[in-house]
């Protein structure tokens, strides 16, 4: 079975036909897409920016860390459960959207940069936690956040514009 | 002059026929703008409505907060309004005969009256009561998400 063929079955099962023809709850998970991006990449946007020393210098990276993980982790549960539902409703389609595949391309990248963001973390101990500016290999995956969840967004925003 | 009459006269106004006019690629640019304004309005109104709620950046002040925050919020703010006038005004009629549109413009006033409100009494005050902070705080956050819900909802009733 090829991944267009589960994606159509996906896409015609009855859970994803009701969904996709559903009068209010396909703009309400849309809705729910959109909102917990504001607490998952809009918080990582900040830390971002502490992390490049441009915001809160005063505020230690731990505790501003500490303090949004499980906003940030709260919002990403929401925006990956509504958005495997929309996905769920329109599978087959997405699977062929340009905008859709490019998406998918920086999403892997940024988590990626997420996981190895963590384990750098975690190898270079709590020492540098607490320094006005990150050392360099942080301050790149903070530029490479940035980048990478913009470009989630911004592909996100255009799937429904790319047909192809 | 009947609302529906000022929407039409917008329809045909200089403004409204030339982004009808301009490529539709352009307009998506502003549909883009709108979703990194939104998020940009959004998350330091998350931020300042969490320390409302006791939780967040604990070692600031309400009013610490608000002030590093708030040219964030209105950099988003100017953004959001800015392509949202634009996606309106290229389609006056038809945002004004959605359904979703006057109540998400409608929650938005109130929002930014009661959100402005709020942030000054906040702050002014040196001993605001903590049940009254967070009710507040909770309120604010429920409206903001309505218009962004309210907001999605457009594209799609």
């Amino acid at each position: 079975m090829t991944l267009i063929e589960i994606a159509q079955l996906l896409e015609n099962s009855e859970f994803g036909t009701a969904l996709r023809e559903s009068q209010y709850m396909f703009p309400i998970v849309e809705g729910f897409h959109l909102l917990g991006l504001a607490l998952s990449f809009g918080l990582i946007f900040f830390i971002d920016l502490r992390l490049l020393g441009l915001f809160l210098p005063e505020v230690p990276i731990s505790l501003i860390l500490q303090q949004f993980r499980a906003c940030i982790f709260g919002g990403f549960v929401a925006t990956f459960i509504s958005g495997g539902l929309l996905f769920w409703a329109e599978a087959a389609k997405m699977l062929a959207n340009s905008g859709f595949q490019l998406k998918l391309l920086f999403m892997f990248l940024a988590l990626i940069n997420a996981l190895s963001f963590e384990f750098k973390s975690v190898r270079r101990g709590s020492a540098w936690l607490d320094q006005v500016l990150a050392p360099l290999d942080i301050r790149i995956a903070a530029c490479a956040s940035l980048i990478l969840w913009g470009g989630v967004t911004i592909f996100g925003r255009l799937t429904p514009y790319m047909s192809g | 002059m009947t609302t529906h009459t000022i929407a039409n006269t917008i329809q045909d106004s200089s403004v409204s026929t030339f982004l009808r006019s301009i490529d539709h690629d352009f307009i998506v640019v502003f549909e883009v703008l709108h979703v990194l304004g939104i998020l940009l309005l959004l998350s330091p109104l998350v931020i300042i409505n969490l320390r409302l709620l006791g939780a967040g950046l604990k070692q600031k002040t309400v009013e610490q907060v608000f002030e590093a925050f708030f040219p964030f919020m209105l950099a988003g703010l100017v953004v959001t309004v800015f392509s949202g006038s634009s996606l309106f005004l290229t389609f006056p009629v038809m945002y004004y005969n959605n359904p979703m549109f006057l109540p998400k413009i409608g929650l938005l006033l109130v929002a930014l009256v009661l959100q402005l409100t709020l942030v000054f009494t906040m702050t002014r005050e040196t001993a605001p009561s903590p049940l009254f902070t967070k009710g507040a705080g909770l309120c604010s956050l429920t409206i903001w998400f309505g218009i962004g819900l309210a907001g999605r909802a457009i594209g799609f009733v």
